[in-house]
């Protein structure tokens, strides 16, 4: 059940002049507000799409008629061994009002299962290599209900360093070995319930990648796969999804998958923070005013309080879309879903790129955004989020916000530390670190620790960070980070610093050799991805 | 050339729960004759702030004079003894963490050391359960009738001198420490993590915390294992209803009898606080 109505992109793209206002930026755990040239190219992400009025009854609809098979009902005997599979907190961004959309689906699918006899029901939070869930954001995310019903020890993580229960189900013709949580693997019928945020999303991805462990990885997240996908979030042109459906395939004929993808519009803010997403032209004095005010407040606040507040804010996302079923049919209807809410139309490609890093990306929830992670963002996240054509042309500047401070979790990415700090500063060639020392830090005992046993991503995770932004630095000329306050970190990552938007855009353009290069500030988040002709 | 790599490990608050203090207490609960146990103990329970606060300052010093302890208990009874506290000690209180951790380590290709400053006749069973082949311990030095001095043989592993002896060895058999590891869980252990590139703290003490993070180390918190707990409070209530019973029947049995023991008791008490106030003066 998707809603159907495609909202109008006529207001996304503006061209500034001279009486334009102000643009917002996002610069860490703030905001710059700064003047741009006339001619700048502002894309604003499209209107949300209108929410579902009522998500339960939108489930038990797609359960009912999936794509693909039969009815879920149909598919379950009394006494089957059932495996839940959900997305982490990695989805969505920023982590939803509650009740999150994975609640709402596991309440439903859960009294269905007990219904038809099925009471022999395992959760995992299928988290590949990412941090381990604490209780609380466990808790948060799947309701109380289920949480008593099932936790401790029917409701977990995905652990993929427990080798007793990592069991390798098959090979590939390109010789990618799968290897999976026996909890999936030995169900009789293992449900997914995804949160498709972005077209990378979902798919063969969801039991593919969220159940299998350092060995099924390494055969798509490495440089060479990650420059191949024009773009990562473009599947179709994505060597990243061509490898993860061909792993899909093993997976697919070991176990009996039934898959629940559903999607959320872009209201990432509520009311008071609406005008985030607006057009600064038509900013009313309310908006200035809650503009300025906020503003005011997170520039006195030190880094950890800012951070502290922000995480807690939780975005007003609506449901758009619930289809259950077989995983390719239903992810082809997701992805479309995905098109509907982010695809901007632009012509022509810039070549100049401007855009703010935010506080928050996949990997740091509840977290700090480090060094590696703003380059993950910047470099692999907001570069790739085009389908056809790169919205910045080859070998253009792009220029990023952030305070780019040297600072780190130590419990969430302890080895992010020791790759920045030690192998960063001795190579950035992503093929030279995965020859040399990817497997080291894959295989460091005391990070595979501290992912079991603690809240940290696995030992091998920054690496992945890196290749992320394999096809950004490839085909990007430079980068500059506007009001960088630590120049080593901008030394490490390779980056060029400027104190201001008009700094930036001056070496961009004597970089380019070219004073009239055109520039383009991407207005995001709410997340938009860019249809360039 | 493959690259050879060790892995120094600290063994008390690190591999298992407890200190060196831990391992004499049984020593001196093990003392033959009564009086001196009770001596030991007493004198051992008094001296604890003290200990605390020397080791606090110096690991080296700290050594030195806690080991005097050892004066006067004899080479056989200890060796004898190390494999005792072993099998009912220290067995049950290493971190079932550590296990995993150490295997890891073996498969990951690194040259597994056994560094600290407990006595060797402590370190090596415990060595030998977790297939640690390189033990570097703490020696006592004895008498010709076999009787301990309560003197350390150097060198005397503590703080920097762990660290020295890792340079050295690192350098005879031909390991980078810039890719080796070591893991600790105090302060006094610093020396010892700086001189590798991959210094792990493991339950870390407030100091040691501070400076891990400051460096960007990676820290591990390892629980001591709920069998342990479990085990320790089976065993202490054991202990006690057998205790219990004892006293019960002997009470039943001899009751004046009990009455003069209990009161030999406290003399003996007595007397293990004078020697050990005469000793110090």
């Amino acid at each position: 059940m998707n809603a159907p109505l495609t909202p109008s992109r006529d207001k996304c793209v503006v061209t500034l002049d001279r009486s334009s206002a102000e643009r917002v930026v996002h610069y860490g755990e703030g905001f710059l507000r700064e003047r741009f040239p006339e001619g700048t190219r502002v894309i604003y992400p499209p209107p949300p799409l209108e929410a579902l009025p009522d998500v339960k009854q939108a489930v038990r609809h797609a359960l009912a008629r999936p794509e693909g098979c039969d009815p879920l009902f149909a598919l379950l005997k009394p006494g089957m061994k059932v495996t839940i599979g959900i997305d982490d907190i990695s989805l969505p961004l920023p982590m939803m009002r509650t009740p999150d959309v994975r609640q709402e689906v596991l309440e439903v699918v859960v009294d269905l299962l007990h219904d038809y006899g099925v009471d022999d029901i395992t959760i995992i939070v299928a988290l590949s290599l990412h941090r381990r869930m604490t209780d609380a954001e466990i808790r948060r995310m799947v309701g109380p209900r289920i949480w008593r019903e099932f936790a401790p020890d029917r409701l977990f993580n995905h652990d993929a360093e427990d080798r007793e229960n990592m069991i390798h189900v098959g090979t590939t013709e390109a010789d990618e070995k799968v290897v999976l949580s026996r909890w999936a693997v030995e169900a009789d019928l293992c449900l997914y319930v995804n949160v498709n945020l972005v077209p990378m999303d979902g798919g063969h991805k969801s039991v593919g990648v969220g159940f299998c462990g350092y060995e099924t990885l390494q055969a798509h997240h490495d440089p060479e796969t990650i420059a191949k996908s024009k773009s990562f979030m473009d599947p179709a042109a994505s060597e990243l999804s061509r490898r993860i459906d061909r792993i899909g395939e093993i997976v697919q004929e070991h176990v009996n998958i039934f898959t629940i993808e559903t999607t959320l519009n872009n209201r990432m803010y509520g009311k008071q923070l609406g005008f985030l997403a607006k057009n600064e032209d038509t900013w009313t004095g309310t908006d200035e005013l809650a503009f300025k005010s906020l503003k005011w407040t997170l520039d006195k606040l030190p880094p950890k309080a800012k951070r502290a507040f922000l995480h807690k804010v939780p975005a007003e996302y609506g449901v758009t879309g619930v289809v259950a079923g077989r995983t390719e049919p239903v992810h082809e209807k997701t992805l479309e879903a995905c098109w509907r809410q982010y695809c901007v139309p632009v012509q022509g490609q810039a070549d100049i790129l401007v855009s703010g890093i935010p506080y928050l990306c996949p990997y740091n929830a509840n977290s700090i955004m480090n060094p590696l992670l703003v380059h993950c963002t910047a470099l692999g996240y907001f570069y790739n989020m085009y389908r056809g054509k790169p919205l910045l042309r080859n070998g253009g500047v792009m220029i990023i916000c952030h305070p780019l401070r040297d600072e780190w979790h130590p419990d969430h990415h302890p080895s992010y530390i020791e790759f920045f700090h030690r192998l960063l500063p001795e190579t950035r060639d992503s093929h030279k670190l995965q020859r040399k020392y990817e497997k080291i830090f894959a295989e460091d005992p005391a990070y595979v620790q501290m992912y079991r046993y603690g809240n940290a991503y696995h030992g091998v995770h920054p690496f992945y960070m890196w290749y992320w932004g394999e096809s950004g630095r490839l085909n990007t000329g430079k980068v500059i980070c506007v009001g960088a306050t630590n120049q080593r970190v901008a030394e490490i990552l390779g980056w060029d610093t400027a104190v201001t938007i008009d700094e930036a855009i001056g070496k961009a353009r004597s970089f380019l050799a070219d004073p009239d290069a055109s520039i383009t500030l991407l207005h995001h988040p709410p997340i938009l991805m860019t249809d360039v002709t | 050339m493959a690259r050879k790599t060790a892995a120094f490990y600290d063994l008390d608050g690190t591999i298992l729960h407890g200190s060196v203090v831990d391992h004499y207490l049984y020593f001196a609960k093990t003392d033959p004759s009564l009086p001196g146990r009770v001596r030991r103990l007493a004198e051992t329970l008094v001296k604890a702030p003290y200990y605390k606060y020397i080791d606090y300052l110096d690991r080296l010093q700290f050594n030195h004079e806690f080991y005097a302890s050892y004066a006067g208990l004899s080479e056989d009874r200890l060796a004898i003894l190390g494999e005792a506290l072993f099998e009912k000690v220290l067995r049950k209180k290493i971190y079932g963490g550590m296990l995993e951790l150490l295997k890891r380590d073996r498969q990951a290709g690194h040259h597994q050391v056994l560094l600290t400053g407990a006595l060797d006749f402590v370190a090596q069973p415990v060595a030998r359960y977790l297939g640690i082949k390189k033990v570097v311990a703490n020696r006592l030095e004895y008498e010709v009738n076999g009787l301990c001095t309560g003197v350390l043989r150097p060198p005397v592993m503590a703080g920097p001198e762990k660290a020295n002896w890792m340079r050295e060895y690192a350098h005879e058999h031909g390991y980078d420490l810039r890719w080796s590891v070591a893991y600790a869980d105090d302060a006094a252990d610093l020396p010892m993590l700086s001189m590798v590139g991959r210094p792990v703290a493991v339950n870390p003490d407030a100091r040691l915390l501070a400076t891990a993070r400051s460096h960007g180390w990676p820290v591990i918190h390892i629980e001591v294992s709920k069998s342990w707990t479990r085990d320790a409070a089976r065993e202490a209530i054991e202990l006690g209803k057998e205790g219990a019973r004892r006293v019960r029947e002997e009470t039943q049995r001899r009751g004046p009898v009990v009455a003069r023991r209990t009161l030999g008791l406290l003399g003996d008490v007595a007397s293990g606080v004078r020697t050990w106030a005469r000793g110090n003066e």
